[in-house]
């Protein structure tokens, strides 16, 4: 990654987060009265820029409240594609923390994840497959939101940049989700 | 005080949105006209078999470039998964430079017309680097393996006089002398002269002794081969190779 690119990614995240962090401050004590906090899943559409690869795949989440506005969330997602004549599949597994503000219909959210990531290359020229599979440290820094459909089911629309080292180089990669949450629980 | 909320985080979206946008990289060079360039860098734990047999590498530790030899601009990091993409190449013949940490693991000629987008995927293994695959798209819907209309040597990324790196099926022939089929750099099998190659089996083709290994080398057998380009014309080409790795027989 750039040294540019890495300075605005920062200024972003920084300012992004200043402003996240004014919200609750803002905020009276207490929205109206909403169901309580409860464990979730999410499943959907995902896709992400994965250096000069544009992949698609899968999404998949589950979160568990450990606080009124805070969440652990472990997040999994499948995505495969071709660049160059070459096959990508990516398998990310990465885990982190969610903070929730609201309990409403719509409620927005922002998370910060750490995981690895598995990337897998293969080509066939002819006869013969070269393939090669590389397990990457990264972390995942964005937000979202879901809207609430029912009592028990929402969608959810999520953004994500993935940091992942690799190859000697950080790259930034967004990701992108859409979905549908099943709230579990009473 | 939802709706607050909820303005500050379409603001929070927006600036990491910005910030993704105003910062992402674009590929190095013009992009009026010229050669693209896309591929990808394997690394030193890719595996080369018949059947998909899955090689697990730690994360590399150098930083790999690639730039257009000769320009000051054309450069670009490789990702981390890999690839990279270059553009506004000037049309023609063109060597694009693999570096690792700065040192250079090898070079690829490349002919390509105005307009062309070259795909191609390399391995890079102890420190030496294989084209796996190059395909010229002319612009005009054909892709293929072979280089442009009125390049001088059929074998795609080869230079006379350099070393060369192929990887193929052996279309007849024998230890000592074999014609070698390279899906994707060569239209026509190349002749590789082995008299004086080391012979190693290996994966599924291992053998107990390097005459067992020798014998192994026959139509269909899958091989590496490393060695030297001594000629090359527009329908024709001979290596003679210092290693032939038999892969499976």
């Amino acid at each position: 990654m750039s040294a540019r690119r890495f300075l605005s990614l920062a200024a972003g995240l920084v300012l992004a987060a200043s402003v996240a962090g004014a919200a609750p401050k803002a905020a009276p004590k207490k929205a109206a009265p909403a169901t309580p906090p409860a464990p979730d899943v999410f499943l959907g559409y995902s896709y992400t820029k994965a250096g000069d690869a544009s992949l698609n795949g899968i999404g998949f989440q589950g979160t568990f409240p450990v606080a009124d506005t805070f969440r652990v969330v472990l997040d999994l997602s499948g995505h495969d594609g071709t660049f160059a004549g070459a096959d990508f599949d990516q398998i990310g597994l990465m885990a982190g923390g969610r903070w929730s503000p609201l309990r409403s219909r719509v409620r927005p959210f922002a998370d910060g994840l750490v995981g690895l990531v598995r990337t897998s290359t293969s080509i066939e020229s002819g006869d013969v497959t070269v393939d090669d599979s590389d397990s990457d440290f990264g972390f995942a820094l964005g937000g979202g939101v879901d809207f609430g459909l029912s009592e028990r089911w929402s969608v959810r629309g999520l953004i994500h940049l993935r940091l992942i080292s690799g190859e000697g180089n950080w790259d930034a990669d967004p990701r992108f989700a859409v979905g549908f949450v099943y709230r579990l629980g009473r | 005080m939802e709706r607050s909320v909820l303005v500050r985080w379409a603001a929070v979206v927006g600036v990491a949105l910005l910030s993704v946008a105003c910062g992402s990289d674009s590929p190095t060079g013009s992009s009026g006209g010229g050669v693209a360039v896309q591929g990808v860098v394997m690394g030193e734990g890719a595996s080369a078999s018949a059947a998909d047999t899955r090689a697990t590498q730690a994360s590399q530790a150098k930083k790999m470039t690639v730039k257009v030899d000769g320009s000051a601009t054309l450069s670009v990091d490789v990702n981390a998964n890999g690839t990279f993409q270059l553009v506004g190449i000037p049309s023609g013949t063109f060597t694009l430079v693999f570096l690792a940490d700065g040192a250079e693991v090898g070079r690829v000629v490349v002919s390509a017309g105005d307009g062309s987008e070259v795909k191609i995927v390399v391995q890079v293994t102890a420190g030496q680097l294989i084209v796996v695959e190059i395909k010229i798209d002319d612009g005009q819907g054909s892709n293929t393996g072979q280089p442009p209309a009125g390049s001088t040597c059929s074998v795609n990324g080869g230079t006379v006089g350099q070393k060369i790196e192929l990887e193929g099926n052996v279309a007849s022939g024998d230890s000592t002398s074999f014609d070698l089929s390279v899906n994707g750099r060569s239209a026509s099998p190349i002749k590789v002269n082995a008299s004086s190659a080391s012979f190693r089996c290996v994966g599924g083709a291992k053998t107990s002794s390097v005459a067992e290994c020798k014998a192994s080398v026959k139509t269909g057998a899958k091989v590496h081969v490393s060695g030297t380009l001594m000629t090359c014309t527009a329908s024709t080409a001979e290596v003679t190779a210092t290693e032939v790795k038999v892969q499976k027989d």
